[in-house]
């Protein structure tokens, strides 16, 4: 099969928005219903480029959202949870028993 | 010169249209009507009769009035009318040489090809019956469409920037949800899912129960079950819905629906909106379902969507929207030709397709999945039928696709290659499209042997399904629907013809006496 970039025009440097726009050209001169072989070929290609684009992280595609703690209100939790629960052997035996 | 149309085929009303200066209309009928009811019947006379006249008599006359019929498509039954069977297919094929003969005396040629649309979530055998029903009213079908994509081929506020569409369709009989992608010219499908017994239908049969418990309640007796009064009360129900759209409250009045001795007793019971509302919240939930299954496929959310269309008469019920609004907020939710925009879509592609001047370019999917059945060692022994997907539902078509699968025996001579259609892992609850051997295999131990299956599938729904064993190359093909080699089919597509003509035929030599009466040298302005 033919290099995807080749067959889209593109260069390895093309944004996401650069991929949809040359597919979208290409479908254009080879629609689904008139070319089904080249259009299949130009889907592969596109295909095959966003998934590529997906795996290294597009920058325009938001990732997902990661919880951003500070050190201080953890310890400051972890110290309340601890408080609250402090228990003494005997009273865990009794408890358990 | 002969012409192309776009027919909509929808389960309670069917509509015509073609490409005139560019633009797609649609040709109503002799009276400005542009819905021809999808219903057909033979009169008292014995005359056929297809629409309005059809469905007039049908709550008088059930046994010899068929509606609805779509759903029975690709069912592979017959329905009864005025005693004789007739395929699905027959019937629709009469539904079609009706708009046909509309299209043809509007145009003023002859309409020899047409875009047939169906509701995107249509199976296999669903497609084929309509491209059947085609060919026996005759049409050469260019295209199978989907529903929801070809309301989207006539969106009209296109921009370069693209925007993403929901299309929710729901009509009388079926309810589709598609995510389409709109840049300019270019409308791209990205996912479909859908419910092919879900539609306006049901909703009349849930009012029909109510009112026969509000008249059994009433009276203190039970209505029997015969069909005309079914009939009647089916009618009403529908009556009572579509008012029940522009009014809170509706007085529903059935006279002579039943008596008890020489006393007549009839029904009259008042409905308020949120009575009827409760009876279909249920179905509409699942229409909301089948939104976040389709937005799950096209990997979006809802916050991703720049518009919901509502398509289809039963967006009309002012729940379905509340519903799809709530479900979607910040969304904007829009009602958007409901009846006619399905066959005007049909009729752009149908031009595109005839090779005419119009900057469209579709991307579909399939919106099934398709795969063979396999079988799998594990610690619990042999587990078979296991579905093995090979096309996944949403797949942009046309599409070729191929895997690779071994044998599961030492020595074993052939694989048997069953190929079906559908979302479920067991291959037995999935639609089987047919199977085939490869024989002759290799004598190797398990495993050893592998065989590459490849399954092309195109816009016409033909799916060829090629299984190659590697070592030896070679291979065996099967063809799904393709009508060339169904030398079978073809002697009951004669058939069909000759019996569709045969009712027209009537019909024609009817008008004929008719218009007999007129001078037809007479100036129309006269």
């Amino acid at each position: 099969m033919a290099d995807p970039y080749t067959l889209l025009g593109l260069t390895p440097e093309a944004s996401a928005a650069e991929l949809k726009a040359a597919y979208h050209l290409q479908l254009r001169r080879f629609p689904a219903h008139s070319h089904p072989r080249e259009f299949q070929r130009i889907r592969a290609a596109y295909e095959q480029l966003r998934a590529a684009a997906a795996q290294r992280g597009d920058p325009l595609q938001p990732g997902p959202l990661l919880p951003q703690l500070d050190a201080d209100s953890l310890d400051a939790l972890e110290a309340r949870v601890r408080g609250s629960c402090r228990i003494d052997l005997a009273t865990l035996l009794r408890l358990t028993l | 010169m002969a012409t192309v149309v776009g027919i909509d085929l929808g389960t309670t009303h069917s509509l015509v249209a073609a490409l005139e200066d560019g633009q797609p209309w649609v040709i109503p009928d002799e009276e400005g009507e542009l819905l021809l009811p999808s219903v057909v019947g033979i009169g008292p006379g014995g005359d056929l009769l297809v629409g309005a006249a059809a469905r007039r008599q049908a709550a008088a006359a059930p046994e010899r009035t068929v509606r609805s019929i779509k759903r029975q498509m690709g069912s592979g039954g017959t329905v009864g009318m005025a005693g004789k069977p007739y395929r699905p297919q027959e019937i629709s094929a009469l539904i079609l040489r009706t708009l046909k003969q509309r299209a043809e005396e509007a145009l003023g040629e002859p309409v020899e090809q047409a875009v047939i649309t169906v509701p995107a979530y249509f199976t296999d055998a669903q497609r084929q019956a309509t491209k059947e029903a085609g060919e026996i009213a005759g049409l050469e079908v260019l295209q199978i469409l989907n529903e929801p994509t070809a309301a989207a081929l006539v969106f009209d506020r296109r921009d370069d920037n693209g925007q993403r569409l929901l299309v929710y369709d729901l009509g009388g009989g079926t309810f589709d949800v598609s995510i389409v992608e709109i840049t300019g010219p270019v409308t791209e499908v990205l996912a479909s899912h859908g419910n092919n017994r879900l539609g306006g239908d049901d909703f009349d049969r849930r009012l029909q129960r109510l009112l026969v418990e509000r008249f059994e309640q009433a009276h203190g007796l039970s209505l029997p079950a015969e069909a005309v009064l079914e009939a009647r009360l089916l009618q009403a129900a529908e009556r009572a819905k579509i008012q029940l759209s522009e009014r809170t409250r509706v007085t529903l009045r059935e006279a002579f629906l039943h008596s008890q001795g020489d006393a007549p007793l009839h029904l009259e019971t008042e409905l308020v909106r949120e009575e009827f509302e409760a009876l279909i919240q249920p179905l509409l939930a699942e229409t909301l379902t089948a939104i976040d299954r389709a937005l799950a496929d096209a990997g979006l959310r809802a916050a991703d969507l720049d518009r919901a269309i509502l398509v289809g008469g039963s967006t009309r019920i002012p729940l379905v929207q509340e519903l799809v609004e709530a479900h979607l907020p910040g969304v904007a939710v829009n009602s958007f030709e409901p009846d006619r925009c399905v066959a005007l879509g049909a009729a752009l592609q149908a031009a595109v397709l005839d090779g005419q001047e119009v900057e469209t370019f579709l991307v579909d999917v399939t919106p099934h999945s398709l795969g063979v059945a396999t079988a799998m060692e594990t610690d619990q022994g042999l587990i078979p039928n296991i579905f093995s997907t090979i096309l996944p539902r949403n797949t942009v078509i046309p599409a070729s696709r191929s895997r690779l699968y071994y044998t599961m025996h030492d020595n074993q001579k052939l694989v048997r290659i069953e190929v079906s259609q559908g979302e479920n892992l067991n291959a037995e609850d999935n639609i089987p499209l047919g199977s085939f051997e490869v024989a002759g295999l290799p004598a190797k131990p398990a495993g050893d042997v592998a065989i590459e299956v490849q399954f092309s599938f195109d816009l016409n729904g033909i799916l060829t399904v090629t299984a190659c064993d590697t070592s030896s190359g070679r291979q065996e093909q099967l063809v799904v629907n393709d009508a060339g080699t169904q030398r079978l089919a073809s002697h009951q597509l004669e058939r069909s013809r000759d019996l569709v003509e045969s009712l027209f035929a009537a019909l024609d030599r009817e008008a004929g006496e008719g218009e007999a009466m007129v001078d037809p040298e007479a100036e129309p302005e006269a």
